[in-house]
């Protein structure tokens, strides 16, 4: 499994982005992403409203399906997923 | 008071807006803890939401600060750590929430007469260790939200005093002039949050325009970043530089304006060019840029902006606000014209020409009659010998 994430705007309005092909990983972690990405995309997305001030926006793409979250309305799959990715990812430029 | 306050609490019985404030959807809660709160006050009762869970009790109007602790989630508010009045934690984050958010609501108070987000005693609530390495800091509708950053870039967004003075002003925001946070009318939001964070900042450590480092976010960025800070209102563009990161990409000029998608069109990134025009007028009057320079953009935020605003309307704006506060044609009036000019915007010809005549020559150059003087003289002959004040 692909996942690319986009982060963009937040207090800084920087864009970082993180990818993570689940191929690659020991498998302790690619069972760990492979299942919070299923429990993600089985989770219904926020309706869209105006972005909170200062929020993050997520541009998740989960093997060429991108979906979009916010700071602030996110259901928690995806926050665990995203936390986790970042936490995987190394930070690179734009 | 707000004509939503008096609908609800004119017509909604206390017990049922007690109800609402715990089970509410948060628009909801806001509104009928407000409502609580105004008749609370009306009746002359000491507090009417003491009772309701995550409420302290403390006197309505005044500054009611609370820090919440989110433990590294995304569930907010969290855990309450500090209240009103509490001794210091042993958490800085939760110290610097605390004191950041006091001394933002000192600021408004004392130099706006401003009580509170909303003008009308909001609580200031506050969560810190938000999310896992959330390296950021926002304004959710209704609280601060602090991250500790990810160690590898950011630093704790607590650590920089005019992020929280940033934070809390989207709120004044949200209860004023309501920009809509895309494009240019969201590029002057973030621009005001910077504007009133920086001053802030000079008003609690006594710093006139000219001892201002202007610096927006020093010291988030991690000793592993090459920048001093997020932004900078003297030189929008040079914050940073980095491998990772990437260049400051802040214009300062509306000729390098940036039509972007990401970041809801740029806020982050266009409002380099008001925050630099406030920079030229601040360090043209000199002295204490909250007391003129902050006075307009205040009374502008607060009074005279609502919904969709281009840069021109604000600048205008703030041309005709500066007229109200300190004259016609005198030299705050004068500064705000030249500072705009200076980001390549024109005041509208259509004002200008209804005021007293303006002299503009060169726009770099920084001239005008001290406070008072110009006014009574409104027309002001391009070819008369003035007083030069020099900038500090």
């Amino acid at each position: 499994m692909r996942i690319a994430l986009t982060r963009s705007g937040g207090f800084a309005g920087l864009t970082l982005r993180n990818e993570v092909d689940t191929a690659h990983l020991p498998a302790a972690d690619r069972h760990a992403i492979e299942e919070l990405a299923a429990a993600a995309r089985a989770a219904p997305l926020p309706r869209e409203s105006p972005a909170h001030p200062d929020s993050i926006a997520y541009e998740v793409d989960i093997d060429g399906k991108p979906y979009v979250l916010h700071d602030g309305k996110m259901p928690a799959p995806w926050a665990q997923l995203i936390d986790r990715i970042v936490l995987l990812g190394t930070a690179a430029a734009p | 008071m707000r004509c939503h306050h008096i609908a609800v609490c004119g017509f909604i019985p206390p017990d049922i807006l007690d109800h609402i404030a715990r089970n509410g959807d948060q628009k909801q809660q806001d509104r009928a803890r407000h409502a609580l709160e105004a008749s609370a006050e009306m009746r002359g009762e000491r507090r009417a939401l003491g009772a309701i869970p995550g409420l302290l009790a403390v006197a309505p109007g005044g500054k009611r600060r609370t820090v919440y602790d989110a433990k590294k989630t995304r569930d907010l508010p969290g855990t309450v750590v500090r209240g009103e009045g509490n001794p210091a934690s042993k958490d800085p984050a939760v110290n610097e929430a605390y004191e950041g958010s006091g001394k933002t609501y000192d600021f408004y108070k004392a130099v706006y007469g401003r009580n509170s987000i909303d003008d009308h005693g909001l609580r200031l609530d506050s969560s810190v260790h938000f999310g896992v390495a959330f390296s950021n800091a926002l304004w959710n509708g209704k609280q601060m939200v602090y991250g500790d950053g990810d160690d590898k870039l950011f630093n704790r967004f607590t650590r920089s005093l005019d992020v929280i003075g940033h934070e809390l002003t989207h709120g004044v925001t949200q209860y004023s002039a309501a920009l809509p946070y895309h494009d240019e009318p969201g590029a002057l939001n973030e621009s005001f949050s910077d504007v009133f964070g920086i001053l802030m900042k000079q008003w609690t450590l006594k710093q006139t325009a000219a001892k201002s480092d202007w610096l927006v976010g020093e010291g988030i960025f991690t000793k592993q970043v090459h920048g001093v800070a997020i932004r900078s209102f003297k030189a929008p563009g040079t914050a940073y530089d980095d491998k990772v990161l990437g260049k400051d990409p802040q214009p300062a000029h509306m000729k390098d304006y940036k039509h972007i998608q990401t970041d809801a069109g740029g806020v982050h990134t266009n409002s380099g060019i008001p925050n630099h025009a406030f920079y030229l007028l601040a360090t043209m009057l000199g002295g204490k840029a909250w007391e003129v320079a902050g006075k307009i953009w205040y009374v502008t935020l607060t009074q005279k902006l609502h919904g969709e605003t281009s840069f021109q309307q604000c600048a205008d704006a703030t041309y005709k606000t500066a007229a109200e506060l300190f004259g016609a044609g005198a030299a705050p009036q004068q500064a705000v014209l030249q500072a705009w000019k200076g980001v390549g915007i024109d005041i509208s010809a259509a004002l200008v020409a209804a005021g007293p005549k303006l002299t503009v020559k060169k726009p770099e150059v920084v001239a005008f009659e001290p406070p008072g003087a110009a006014a009574e003289v409104p027309n002001l002959d391009v070819t008369a010998p003035r007083r030069r004040l020099s900038v500090k």
